[in-house]
């Protein structure tokens, strides 16, 4: 009897070291799924007069990119979406700091990005939370939504945080309406603008 | 011209009224014959495995449900048989064990050297113990039947003990030569009687025992020839029993109910498959087996093999987009040049000959680990950047982890420790996913292997 509770004991110590074998995890070699999304995430579409304009991060060598303009005290967050091979026809939009003051980043970006309307930046003096929009033409002109009369608000519609390779940023999705203007005078109506930008602190 | 055209017309219209233009497979057809061929390919598989995991628990129940005997008793038993091997051949004599029981034949030559053995067997067993739970163990050891000599005047013997009811007496050679042996089963039947117990009937049987025995002893002719063995056993029958029989049997003896241990090492031939052409690799395989005979010349084995594998080129290459700022484009490449393999072949040997055995197995092999070189490449608008890791392990979805195969093969026995086998193998089932690895042969493949096998 002791015989064969041993043989069973071994038998069952066997099967044991099979399922050790058996369960051993083993890495899998295949691509993970890279970072960002599998499609195109950031755009900016809007009808510019009669013309009707569609940038889209990652087609027709479009890029877009983050930054943060440091002033005297005043702070603002940017986004543009150009073509680096070509340095006309692109956006920028701009969203100014809270507070006239500039504070540890991250918190000045937590504190002046959230849904809800703005006003466009339409006067010499910096407004906190305000926004701007820029275009530059094919010319290479500028045309810019500061220091004119807006009839409509800034909406920023969505506020997602998001980490990329490490970096904290935050994802909007705007809605605009507004009038820009040239260092010559010209104006451009701008209509059903949207948008969907990143603003980091990087 | 125009009559030309409308005959034509016409013509073109009458032959090609019944045509029907077959329908091309779509792709969602083919996707819906390639995801139930997988979902197929898939049951099978766990058809096989069930299979295997049958088998192996078959084989477990086998090997703790066989009884357990001492290799004493076996060997006692099988050399008996051994002894009695030839006499049957020859049928010299009748055969009496059917009829023997609860009569007394007449005929005198109805005697064996196998009684002596017996009439042995339980002077053991009355040495051990003296009582009548003794003999009812030996009544129920002893199976075959008893043939006392044609001793009419001892009648009663057939009714005296059980023990004596059931001794086997086994037909021995016509013509027996009975020289100095006689007087040593004399002596051995006479210890028998000094190492009876006290029991008045035990000792009756035996006395009685001793001197059938005597009796045929003298009544025998001249011809038995008896040899004493050792001091357990007291005559094994010489001539005329072949020696390859004799052999065999000890060898049986030898491998009585008992796991052995084997040390396997050796050396894998097959075949690696690389863009279409075909390359022979060889690579060591280690393991131990554990082995169980089942019946007279049957043995089976259940072992588990390793084998460090190279001479693949199992390539991968992987591209995924992304999108964030930018657009990136990240390739992998991943080239499999080593894989770590265990195989478990459940084996059935049969042994030919004293030194040959051939084999047949069933196996399943399983994917431990592979080794192999990985290259990352990442592009976007800011630059390009490459990153390259060698010795990467894991595994790969194309490589499929176990497979079924079926093997044929020898044994030659080289010497009481060292045996030499070889077998080739076939897959039954496939060792790649299909069209996974741009020109590797999927198809089940052979391979052959060789060992140098050492017993404990």
């Amino acid at each position: 009897m002791q015989k064969k509770i041993s043989r069973i004991a071994k038998y069952l110590m066997g099967l044991v070291a099979l399922t050790f074998i058996f369960s051993c995890k083993k890495e899998h070699l295949e691509i993970d799924s890279p970072p960002g999304s599998p499609e195109p995430l950031i755009y900016i579409t809007a009808k510019l007069n009669t013309d009707s304009v569609y940038f889209t991060g990652g087609i027709n060598s479009y890029v877009g990119s983050a930054s943060v303009s440091d002033t005297l005290t005043y702070r603002t967050f940017n986004f543009t979406l150009k073509n680096p091979q070509n340095s006309h026809s692109y956006f920028q939009i701009s969203i100014n700091n809270y507070k006239n003051v500039q504070g540890v980043l991250l918190d000045d970006l937590d504190s002046s990005i959230y849904t809800g309307a703005r006003h466009y930046q339409d006067t010499i003096h910096f407004m906190p939370l305000a926004a701007t929009v820029v275009w530059i033409d094919s010319a290479g002109v500028r045309f810019s939504s500061v220091f004119l009369h807006q009839t409509h608000l800034f909406s920023i519609q969505s506020v997602e945080d998001i980490i990329y390779e490490n970096k904290n940023y935050k994802k909007l999705t705007v809605q605009f309406v507004c009038n820009l203007r040239d260092m010559n005078g010209h104006i451009l109506h701008l209509t059903n603008g949207n948008a969907i930008i990143i603003l980091g602190i990087n | 011209m125009e009559k030309k055209r409308k005959d034509l017309d016409n013509f073109l219209k009458e032959n090609l009224s019944d045509f029907v233009l077959s329908k091309k497979k779509g792709d969602w057809e083919l996707l819906n014959h390639l995801l139930i061929e997988q979902k197929r390919k898939k049951k099978n598989r766990k058809q096989l495995l069930f299979i295997f995991c049958f088998l192996i628990i078959l084989t477990s129940v086998v090997f703790l449900l066989l009884p357990v005997e001492k290799p004493r008793n076996f060997s006692h038993k099988h050399k008996v048989a051994a002894s009695t091997i030839p006499a049957k051949e020859n049928n010299s004599f009748k055969n009496g064990t059917d009829n023997s029981t609860e009569t007394i034949p007449s005929n005198k030559n109805k005697i064996d050297g196998g009684a002596v053995n017996d009439i042995h067997q339980i002077k053991l067993e009355n040495k051990s113990t003296a009582s009548e739970k003794k003999n009812s163990v030996i009544h129920s050891k002893m199976k075959d039947v008893v043939l006392y000599p044609g001793n009419e005047q001892n009648p009663r013997t057939e009714v005296s003990t059980p023990a004596k009811t059931e001794i086997a007496l086994t037909i021995p050679h016509s013509n027996l030569h009975f020289s100095d042996s006689d007087k040593t089963i004399f002596q051995e039947t006479k210890n028998a009687e000094s190492f009876a117990p006290g029991d008045l009937q035990d000792t009756v049987s035996l006395n009685n025992l001793s001197q059938q025995t005597t009796n045929q002893s003298l009544i025998v002719s001249d011809s038995l020839n008896l040899k004493a063995v050792n001091s357990d056993s007291l005559a094994v029958i010489t001539k005329n029993n072949l020696p390859t029989d004799s052999s065999i049997s000890k060898e049986l003896i030898a491998k009585t109910n008992f796991f052995y241990l084997n040390f396997y090492a050796g050396a894998n031939i097959y075949t690696t498959s690389s863009e279409f052409t075909n390359q022979e690799n060889i690579a060591p395989l280690t393991g131990l087996e554990v082995t169980h005979p089942l019946a007279s010349g049957f043995i089976i084995g259940l072992t588990g093999l390793y084998s460090f594998q190279g001479g693949y080129h199992l390539g991968d290459t992987v591209t995924k987009e992304s999108y964030f700022f930018d657009k990136n484009v990240w390739k992998k490449t991943i080239h499999i040049h080593q894989l770590h393999k265990l195989y478990f072949p459940l084996t059935f040997y049969y042994a030919l000959a004293k030194k040959h055995s051939i084999l047949s197995a069933i196996q399943l092999s399983y994917l431990l680990n592979t080794n192999g070189n990985s290259t990352e490449m990442h592009h976007s608008s800011a630059g390009d950047s490459e990153t390259q890791k060698n010795n990467v392990k894991g595994y790969m979805d194309g490589i499929k982890s176990t497979t079924l195969n079926v093997s044929l093969g020898y044994q030659y026995r080289m010497s009481k420790r060292f045996d030499v086998s070889s077998r080739i193998t076939r897959e039954l089932t496939e060792g790649y996913t299909k069209g996974y690895f741009y020109g590797v042969n999927t198809k089940p493949a052979w391979s052959f292997q060789t060992f140098l096998i050492v017993k404990f």
